[in-house]
């Protein structure tokens, strides 16, 4: 996440203009700034406190970008060294999106023409797979390992191979191969071993030529290298490469640079792909009438398009456009092809009067409207004008460059008719927005769209739109009527493609380097801004803790301020003289904060790097983290700049409060009233409050955003209570608004279903609970220590003690509710976390059944290499039943599904799973929802095995919650088409949703499988040892038993708890980035108590005398602040319980998971935060005990 | 009641039959902050008899306060003999003569003292819940305590909420909670108007004349000190004059 030069720029500025305005400020009121000054340096303790205090903001900013900064080296390092030179990688897609393996000769007829385009310094060809390995002296296997085949010596070029004694290899002989060091490491291999590796053409034994370090190719310390041929013959893909690496003049880093004018040359040199899409088929999936879909496109049944290897619109060339209509015509099932220009999603604005306005997407259509087309086409017809004397429309006639013919969705959403002007914006840069006349509008009669924002131009204007050189799409009609048969679309796609597709190869350009690199920031960012998010906590505790120092400054030279005043200082002289006094600690805080940071980001790194490497179970280097421990001087910019702004705006509102004080009562050292009910501001703040929420609120439904809503409604209730303070008392107002901000937030999250949230709403949720629960605290104090006093009741001679301590504490509303809402939201933090994390860990049991269905290991094969009969084949290798207890086999394959395309628009393949009746009536899989017209799961399963017809499907078809959203969507009650092994369509209706995440596939009956699409090997097992079996040690005998077929074993219970344990240290990392929040209340704490101390010498010693015992003195005090720290920690830990009860509720309880109460770790941190309070305060407590009573009573 | 002191000019007679209730002898207290020494108290010997309203003044700086605080107990002596009721306070550990204070003494100061977040009745409770009383009788002595001072209508104001009057007659209050033997007072007009002060005053009066109760009242206002039975006057850390008094106003004759 390095900062951008954009934000340093506008970080840099802006403390220029803030840290300015306050100079210039303080150069015409240098009086003021001079007593600011001074006071500064009145105190060097004070100082030293108030700094520590306000640094702690940007040291948490600071850290996170450092752990940012680092976390970006080690990632782009990581890439660099894998990709090494490698900037782009061309491979070859079919027609339906997945990759293939092409001939050497494509591969030598391009290999001239890339390397001659400027800026590329080195092409080469690789291929690669994945194969099972056994080492013949160790015994040990890896059931699926990376094999690659290079190209010496160009190949070296891209990552060069280097052994463990620093030679580089050079070539590798036929019998040889070299492998990566962890790789070496699994299967224990050394130079010499001699490695059977299992593959499509059966085992082949190598011998280990060398063992490579852990850098360039190797650099991710796994897989297998062979030289090119031998791969082509391991892999049987003789003659065949499955990619073409491109490297770019510059070296590792440099080529970065000239990437987009390489990958823009490339797009020229390579052949564009072709793609065939049926869009009737795709808009039935979106609206379900087929009458509609056929009326739509008419004749239009089939669209061939030319995409370059970038996926963008490109035109056919002559050649082609000639070669695939012949071809086409050819075919038995096609009655009409026509070549046009089409161009999608522009951006139409009406240039008309502003009554109308508005801008629309548009697919820009361009044909001649001529009598071939509209005989298999049907005919573009004309709506006629109100004015004119037709009655019908009539077909549209040839249009003029710079007209434009709209469908009347377009027409409708533009606001235009005939007549008027649009201008078409598109999106790609360099191409000028253009204007055209609207000179009709399109009939959905005919083969005019009556759904879709169409404009129908004529063939160059719409060439210039799309910077196309030609036409770029066939239109395909297909014999029969366009009104029926729909179903039939999905046949012809299938049995035309290879018609379309014999075309040539569709290349496809991967930006490997670039790409990787920005995917690489873009999740470092997210990982670091986490730190952010849960630093958030504590950087709010840090603004209370520079709120509480103002106050506590201010109230010790409340005396001096009213002078002050008296003598004629105006309220915004005491505002600046603070401000100015602010800044210069703002300032130096924020810059040690921001150094401090990077100690802080060291640490964190460190915790991070060893999560990492005992999840890794690895000494591997790429897990060292420190060793990539960086820091820009961008990011301690920005976030000293980030630190200051926060301090000096918190300072500014302390300023505020304090140049507000009533003159006499600070001579006189009164304490300060609150305002009286009658002050119309408050009343008017309130109502403003009130009506702002609301609005908020309103907004908040409207765009149906969780934030905004819950936010609004806290902010009216606060509102509210500030009006309702005018009619009844303080208390009876503040207690209703706090116990309706509670109430708000008890609402189960499941009543807003629609509304999107995120992790702010954590946040939002932690502040606003403490505050609704802070309310109901300050607001009922004499409640809270008559319950206190009645809990020490039977210790008589500590009532005092007690009563004077509680009373001191909640007497100061501000000062004391700010200190305990900054425990109480570390500690609301950290016990959710620990529920959330206990409720994981506790039910393990219930996650594995979840996620297994009650299996406890889950075994696939090498897809290319299944089991034919898996349970015999189980049986006969020795894991019958005396070994093996439940078994589960499905017939697997993978399918395409007609009528779905995922959000990009691909095609949409997915494993199907053909299940028997033993697994359907015994598995345990709980269904996320089913169709209601099935009592439970156990019905809904059983009718899977009762209608051929019907089929399950597992969750990822819903996307997730948060993170990224699965590419395909499906819900139930969808009907699923799919293209059977005899070119039958076999249409499925999903019934229920899977919830697990270890399955991913179609489940239907095994004789649909079997009979529909002649699947009849299995490449997935589920498995549960026989009694007495370990899981652990049958996993292993089944990866070396089936190590042929590439079988790779998993023991669901270990890799749960393995990824727990994960979750587990990255909360408690959290967590401890969270107790710096904790040691900023602490501080907070111990500043407070020694000021009270000092504060309150005379009462000390008025308590001495009429018999406070010392001891009773330093109690009194240390259960002042104790008594404040444990009221944060209750109301944090109730409130983390409440939400962690609410978390349970909404996500965890219809999983079977038991609602779990983490006492232990909620107990050991509070212990620990308690400790550590009364550490911080005990030696100002006990100088307070020591105070000699005479000396105290005349200290003035 | 005797009174003697280096330095002073007259003698009073007291009547030898009654026993003091403080007894000083040869007080001495210097500090020493090993560059100043200052001898604030130099052998001050004193009887103070139970029933007497003395009053002890003199200039700024000649000892009162120090007086005040080493016959209570709240300060150290250098040498010298401090004996309430017979027990020699100045050989007690601080705990023992903390206790002793909370059971036997009462204190009134210039600047009221009272807890700013306990109310009226809380602030007077407080002595006796330090000393291990119920709290419920506590709640009821303190009542009947602000009953006297005229207050018990202010019972639930905290302090912030009561005129100066008000808060040192809380203060009295509190001093008399326990019912103590003697109750020392520092400047407990000093920050009062002259009418409140009188006021207290008056209060004070009645106390040591109806109920006998012995007040030792540290003051520099004339008028003030006319008003006790006995006036102690000190002069550089000595007492230079120990005078009876004739009360003015025969309402405060003993």
């Amino acid at each position: 996440m390095p900062v951008d030069e954009e934000t340093l720029c506008a970080a840099v500025s802006l403390a220029v203009v803030i840290l300015g305005l306050i100079t210039l400020s303080a150069s015409r009121n240098r009086v003021l700034a001079r007593m600011g000054g001074r006071n500064l340096l009145r105190r060097k303790g004070n100082t030293a406190i108030i700094i520590g205090g306000l640094m702690v903001g940007t040291a948490i900013i600071s850290s996170s970008f450092v752990v940012g900064d680092t976390m970006d080296t080690f990632v782009s390092g990581i890439v660099l060294d894998v990709l090494h030179t490698t900037d782009e990688v061309i491979s070859v897609q079919d027609v339906t999106g997945a990759e293939e393996s092409f001939n050497s000769t494509a591969y030598d007829a391009l290999a001239h023409n890339i390397s001659a385009i400027p800026g590329v310094d080195g092409v080469s060809p690789q291929l690669s797979g994945r194969v099972a390995v056994l080492d013949r002296r160790t015994e040990l296997s890896e059931a699926s390992m990376g094999l690659f085949g290079i190209d010496f010596p160009n190949g070296t070029a891209f990552g060069p191979l280097r052994t463990t004694q620093g030679e580089t290899i050079s070539s590798l002989k036929a019998d040889e191969l070299a492998i990566a060091s962890s790789s070496a490491k699994a299967l224990d291999a050394q130079q010499g071993h001699v490695l059977t590796l299992y593959t499509p053409t059966g085992p082949h034994n190598l011998t280990v030529a060398a063992v490579l370090r852990a850098e360039g190719r190797a650099g991710l310390g796994v897989g297998i290298y062979v030289d090119i041929h031998t791969a082509q013959v391991l892999l049987n893909e003789t003659g065949h490469y499955t990619s073409i690496l491109v490297s770019n003049d510059g070296g590792t880093k440099g080529g970065l640079g000239p990437t987009a004018k390489v990958v823009e040359a490339l797009e020229k040199v390579l052949p564009y792909r072709l793609v065939i899409s049926a869009p009737k088929l795709e808009l039935l999936a979106q609206i379900p009438s087929e009458v509609l879909v056929a009326q739509e496109f008419n004749g239009t049944d089939l669209l061939v398009s030319a995409l370059d290897s970038q996926g963008h619109p490109t035109a056919l060339m002559p050649v082609d456009q000639q070669a695939l209509v012949d071809r086409l015509w050819a075919s038995p099932l096609v009655d009409g092809v026509a070549l046009q220009v089409r161009v999608p999603r522009l951006t139409m604005r009406s240039l008309s009067p502003a009554e109308h306005g508005g801008s629309v997407e548009v697919t820009v259509q361009g044909f001649e409207p001529n009598d071939s087309h509209a005989l298999s086409f049907g005919p573009l017809l004309q709506l006629p004008s109100p004015e004119g004397p037709d009655l019908f429309p009539f077909p549209l006639g040839p249009l003029q460059q710079d007209q434009v013919a709209l469908s009347l969705p377009a027409a409708r959403a533009l606001g235009v008719t005939p007549g008027e002007y649009v201008r078409v914006v598109s999106d790609v840069p360099g191409i000028p927005p253009r204007d055209l006349e609207v000179v009709a509008l399109v009939s959905s009669e005919g083969a005019g769209s009556g759904l879709r924002a169409v404009a129908y131009v004529e063939p160059t204007t719409g060439q210039s739109l799309g910077a196309l050189t030609g036409p770029n799409e066939l239109a395909v009609s297909l014999l029969g009527d366009p009104a029926t048969g729909l179903q039939r679309l999905a046949m012809a796609q299938f049995l035309l493609a290879p018609i379309v597709g014999d075309h040539g190869l569709r290349f496809y350009v991967s930006v490997v380097k670039a790409d990787q690199l920005a995917e690489s920031r873009e999740s470092v960012s997210e990982f670091s801004q986490l730190f952010l998010v849960f630093g958030t906590f504590s950087i709010i505790a840090g603004v209370i803790l520079i709120l509480n120092i103002f106050v506590m400054l201010a109230e010790e030279r409340k005396a001096e301020m009213g002078m002050a005043r008296a003598i004629g200082m105006r309220r915004s002289h005491l505002k600046r003289m603070y401000l100015y006094e602010g800044s210069l600690y703002a300032a130096i805080a924020s810059g040690i904060g921001a150094v401090a940071g990077v100690g802080i980001g060291y640490v964190v790194m460190m915790a991070i790097g060893n999560i990492f490497s005992a999840s890794a179970s690895s000494s591997d280097p790429q897990f060292h983290l420190l060793d990539s421990f960086t820091f820009t001087p961008g990011s301690l910019v920005v976030s000293a700049v980030a630190g200051m702004v926060i301090s000096i705006s918190t300072i500014a509102i302390a300023a505020h409060r304090i140049s507000t004080l009533n003159i006499v009562a600070a001579i006189r050292d009164l304490p300060e009233q609150p305002p009286p009910p009658q002050d119309r501001r408050l009343v008017l703040l309130g109502g403003a409050t009130a009506l702002g929420g609301l609005a908020i609120a309103a907004a908040g439904i409207g765009v149906e955003q969780l934030a905004l809503l819950t936010t609004g409604i806290a902010m009216a209730i606060l509102g509210c209570a500030l009006v309702a303070r005018r009619f009844i008392p303080d208390r009876w107002a503040f207690s209703a608004a706090g116990s309706f901000i509670l109430l708000e937030w008890a609402v189960p999250f499941g009543w807003w279903p629609d509304y999107s949230s995120d992790i702010e709403m954590f946040i939002l949720g932690g502040l606003f609970l403490v505050l609704g629960a802070l309310l109901l605290v300050v607001f009922n104090s004499r409640q809270v220590v008559r319950a206190v006093m009645g809990i020490f009741a039977p210790a008589r001679r500590s009532q005092a003690v007690v009563r004077s301590a509680i009373s001191y504490s909640l007497h100061s509303r501000f000062r004391t509710g700010m200190t305990i809402s900054m425990f109480a939201l570390v500690i609301f933090t950290i016990t959710t976390l620990s529920m959330i994390v206990g409720m994981l860990s506790t039910n393990l049991e219930a996650q594995v059944i979840e996620q297994s269905g009650g299996y406890q290991i889950e075994a696939h094969t090498n897809p290319l290499t299944p089991l034919r009969d898996a349970s015999t084949a189980l049986g006969l290798a020795g894991f019958g039943p005396q070994r093996v207890g439940d078994l589960a086999v499905f017939q697997t394959g993978e399918v395409q599904f007609t009528n779905k395309r995922d959000l990009f628009g691909n095609p949409w393949r997915y494993p199907l799973l053909g299940v028997n009746r033993s697994f359907a009536e015994g598995n345990r899989f709980t269904l996320e929802s089913h169709l209601t017209k099935y009592a439970d799961d156990r019905a809904t399963w059983h009718a899977l095995m009762e209608e051929p017809s019907v089929a399950i499907i597992d969750r990822s078809v819903l996307g997730f919650e948060f993170g990224p959203s699965a590419p395909y969507r499906l819900a139930l009650g969808d009907r699923v088409e799919m293209l059977g092994a005899a070119n039958q369509t076999i249409v499925v209706t999903v019934i229920g949703i899977v919830d697990t995440f270890l399955l991913q596939g179609l489940f239907v009956q095994d004789q649909v499988a079997i009979e529909g699409f002649n699947f009849t090997s299995s490449s997935q097992v589920l498995l549960s040892p026989a009694t007495g079996v370990v899981a652990g040690s049958l996993a292993k005998d089944l990866e070396r038993a089936f190590l042929p077929f590439g079988m790779q074993v998993t023991v669901l219970r270990e890799e749960l708890q393995t990824f727990l344990s994960v979750q587990q240290q990255f909360f408690d990392l959290f967590s401890a980035f969270l107790g710096l929040g904790l040691i900023v209340g602490i501080c907070g704490l111990g500043i407070i108590t020694i000021r009270s101390v000092h504060e309150r010498r005379q009462q000390i010693g008025m308590l001495r005398a009429i018999g406070f015992r010392r001891r009773q003195i330093t109690g009194l005090f240390l259960l002042e602040t104790g008594f404040i720290a444990v009221l944060g920690i209750l109301i944090g830990t109730a409130l983390g319980i409440f939400l962690g009860y609410q978390i349970w509720r909404d996500s965890f309880e219809q999983a079977g998971f038991s609602f779990v109460l983490p006492l232990g770790p909620i107990l050991w941190v509070s212990g620990i935060c308690l400790m550590m309070t009364l550490a911080s305060t005990f030696p100002p407590s006990l100088r307070a005990g020591r105070v000699p009573p005479a000396e105290a009573l005349r200290y003035e | 009641m005797t009174g003697s002191a280096k330095g002073m000019k007259r003698r009073t007679k007291t009547s030898p039959s009654q026993t003091p209730l403080v007894r000083l002898r040869d007080v001495r207290k210097v500090y020493d902050t090993g560059k100043v020494r200052i001898d604030a108290l130099q052998g001050i010997s004193l009887d103070i008899l139970p029933g007497e309203m003395v009053m002890v003044m003199g200039p700024s700086g000649c000892g009162k306060t120090t007086l005040l605080n080493c016959c209570s107990g709240l300060d150290e002596i250098t040498s010298g003999l401090v004996e309430v009721e017979g027990v020699d306070i100045t050989t007690m550990q601080d705990n023992a003569r903390t206790d002793y204070r909370a059971r036997h003494m009462g204190f009134i100061f210039q600047f009221y003292n009272l807890l700013p977040v306990l109310t009226a009745v809380e602030n007077v409770e407080l002595p006796l819940l330090v000393a291990g009383a119920r709290p419920a009788e506590a709640r009821q002595r303190a009542l009947e305590m602000l009953d006297q001072v005229g207050l018990r209508n202010w019972q639930s104001h905290l302090p912030a909420e009561l005129s100066g009057g008000q808060r040192q007659r809380v203060t009295i209050a509190r001093a008399l909670v326990n019912s103590p033997k003697i109750v020392w007072a520092d400047e407990p007009t000093g920050d009062l108007d002259t009418a409140t002060g009188t006021d207290i005053m008056d209060l004070m009066c009645r106390l040591n004349r109806d109920q006998g109760q012995t007040f030792v009242v540290v003051t520099h206002d004339p008028e003030v000190g006319a008003r006790g039975g006995r006036m102690v006057t000190m002069r550089d850390g000595a007492i230079a004059h120990d005078v009876l008094l004739k009360p003015k106003d025969p309402r405060h004759a003993r």
